[in-house]
């Protein structure tokens, strides 16, 4: 939206003088923009401002707050073994979820990149529809599926894998099957835009220079793809350690990450300040690689515009 | 591709979109089952956790709720948006580029954070809790969508179509009405139901804006899911989706949806 040039003055006389005299240039702009302006301001960006500003402010328990800024709720959070323990466990988690999607989402995003058949407007309505269902229905479907006498435990039995059910629920596997889900649609249409952006005659000239299917795509397209796998990658990342529902619903006690570790400390235990100051670092890490992933992403289909 | 690494792929894809597809079939299968607990296949079908509904009064509300805020949702970011658009695009005016830049800030912020920003701000300001609230913060993270939809919209249209209609005498508020909003509307039609869905899907804002009398579905459904994965929340979750599908059909015929969204989707 950055694109867009300023609406030459309307009247057909005069146009530079109107310009220039300041009182007769149209306001028409402002007008449109304060509705906007008004509502990210009032209802975001002043919210999220004083949740930041909150992190940084003394707290003592049953006392009027004392003025000044500290950082003393983040040096609780990075001195305490479980806090650290908990970012720990929410980044080795975001990092599996993402090694994850990405291997599964590419041979997908390979497929509806460079295939031609007429099934192909249906396959991206499949990869869409899990991102249009609300996240909680997901989750739920998966505990459905995923419960001691589900669907999945059924199948494993009857053929004899396992002896007795596998306990996927309040354990990490479990959590990790609902984000790797979450996360999949995400990993597949971010990577199509990268795979349809290498030209496609470069695998081509490798298969008519003798090269078999295979060799062409691991010598040539896969090395073009990986600056587009890595920002792809980092948007699954930011979005995976920011996830809520999934690690609440199926990860239960076992496996607190940062997002229900704040979620605790703002509605049970009523510590706002630490609160803040965790969801500071959330937001740091989660908006920081967001933003790297949306260049990147960018760049990769050489638009170079707004994402 | 050989034909062996041809149907190797296909194999493998298969499975994969098997994955991405078995969470939400199986809450329509299990919807539709006869048994008072969680069973899965249903040994008979029946229709009773739909008829048994209207037995389940906080969901019936919950989903009368999340349904009037989406559509308030969708109709406030559909304006606000696309006033913004226009400014943004066709107009200069101070802070432009600051707007240009802060207005998919929503979108970059995990929701949750913004949902805890909005309980602290409110109890600040000290509102009573109310629709309002959550209003307020489905907007603020609908809202970016819309200015995207609508600006992409905007700059395809061709300005020589709006000269032509002013040098025949229309003004300028006449040229937009009737030559640009006509050719921006699916931009706005998709912005507007992207928006609807968003919000009758949002669980991270909506969770700490709730009391226990206004309770939108999808965090009905989770209070649900925590203490016990009854059948019932299967056909609530049903309706939730076949609405969503409904829409987006409608908005396949009118606009083509798809077009717009499929492919540049973010969560």
């Amino acid at each position: 939206m950055t694109g867009g040039r300023p609406r030459p003055p309307a009247t057909g006389r005069g146009a530079p003088a109107a310009a220039a005299s300041g009182g007769r240039v149209p306001r028409t702009g402002r007008w449109l923009a304060a509705p906007l302006a008004f509502w990210l301001a009032a209802w975001f960006l002043l919210p999220v401002a004083l949740l930041l500003a909150e992190s940084f402010r003394p707290v003592v328990i049953g006392q009027p707050t004392p003025p000044g800024l500290t950082l003393a709720n983040y040096a609780r959070f990075l001195g305490d073994p479980f806090y650290r323990g908990t970012l720990a466990a929410t980044l080795v988690l975001g990092a599996a979820v993402t090694a994850l999607a990405l291997a599964l989402g590419y041979p997908v995003a390979y497929g509806l990149a460079r295939g031609r058949h007429r099934g192909r407007a249906v396959l991206r309505l499949c990869v869409v529809a899990p991102l249009l269902v609300s996240v909680v229905i997901r989750t739920y479907g998966w505990i459905v599926l995923l419960a001691n006498n589900g669907a999945v435990n059924q199948a494993l039995l009857a053929l004899g894998l396992v002896d007795q059910p596998v306990k996927f629920l309040f354990t990490h596997t479990g959590v990790l099957i609902g984000l790797v889900h979450f996360a999949l649609p995400v990993a597949i249409l971010s990577l199509v835009g990268v795979i349809e952006a290498v030209d496609r005659s470069l695998e081509d000239a490798a298969r008519g220079l003798g090269a078999g299917a295979w060799r062409a795509f691991w010598a040539v397209t896969f090395p073009l793809t990986l600056p587009g796998v890595a920002a792809g990658g980092m948007l699954i990342f930011s979005l995976t350690v920011a996830a809520f529902v999934t690690p609440a619903l199926m990860g239960g006690p076992s496996l607190i990450v940062l997002s229900t570790l704040i979620y605790q400390q703002m509605t049970v235990t009523l510590e706002w300040g630490f609160g803040a100051a965790v969801a500071t670092i959330l937001l740091v890490v989660a908006t920081g690689l967001f933003l790297a992933a949306q260049r990147g992403l960018a760049s990769m289909r050489g638009t170079g515009a707004a994402a | 591709m050989s034909r062996r690494a041809r149907l190797l792929l296909a194999a493998v894809n298969g499975a994969i979109y098997a994955f991405l597809l078995a969470p939400i079939l199986v809450v329509v299968v299990v919807s539709f089952g006869d048994s008072a607990f969680l069973q899965f296949p249903p040994r008979r079908l029946s229709l009773r956790w739909y008829t048994d509904l209207g037995e389940y009064p906080d969901f019936v509300q919950s989903f009368w709720l999340s349904l009037g805020l989406a559509a308030a949702t969708a109709a406030v970011a559909g304006v606000v948006g696309t006033l913004g658009a226009f400014a943004l695009v066709r107009h200069r005016f101070p802070g432009r580029r600051l707007l240009g830049a802060l207005v998919m800030a929503p979108v970059a912020l995990p929701g949750l954070v913004t949902g805890i920003a909005l309980l602290q701000f409110f109890s600040l300001l000290r509102t009573e809790p109310s629709i309002a609230r959550l209003l307020a913060g489905h907007v603020a993270v609908t809202v970016p969508y819309v200015v995207r939809s609508v600006a992409a919209a905007l700059a395809g249209v061709d300005r020589t179509l709006e000269d032509a209609a002013r040098g025949l005498g229309a003004s300028p508020w006449t040229a937009t009405r009737l030559v640009t909003l006509p050719l921006v509307k699916p931009g706005l039609v998709a912005g507007a139901v992207f928006s609807f869905i968003l919000s009758f899907d949002n669980v991270a804002v909506s969770l700490f804006l709730t009391t226990p009398r206004l309770v939108p579905l999808p965090i009905q459904i989770y209070n649900y899911v925590e203490s016990s994965a009854r059948p019932i929340i299967a056909s609530i979750s049903t309706l939730q989706v076949a609405i969503v599908v409904m829409l987006l059909a409608i908005a396949e015929r009118v606009v083509g949806f798809s077009r717009r969204y499929v492919g540049g989707v973010e969560p």
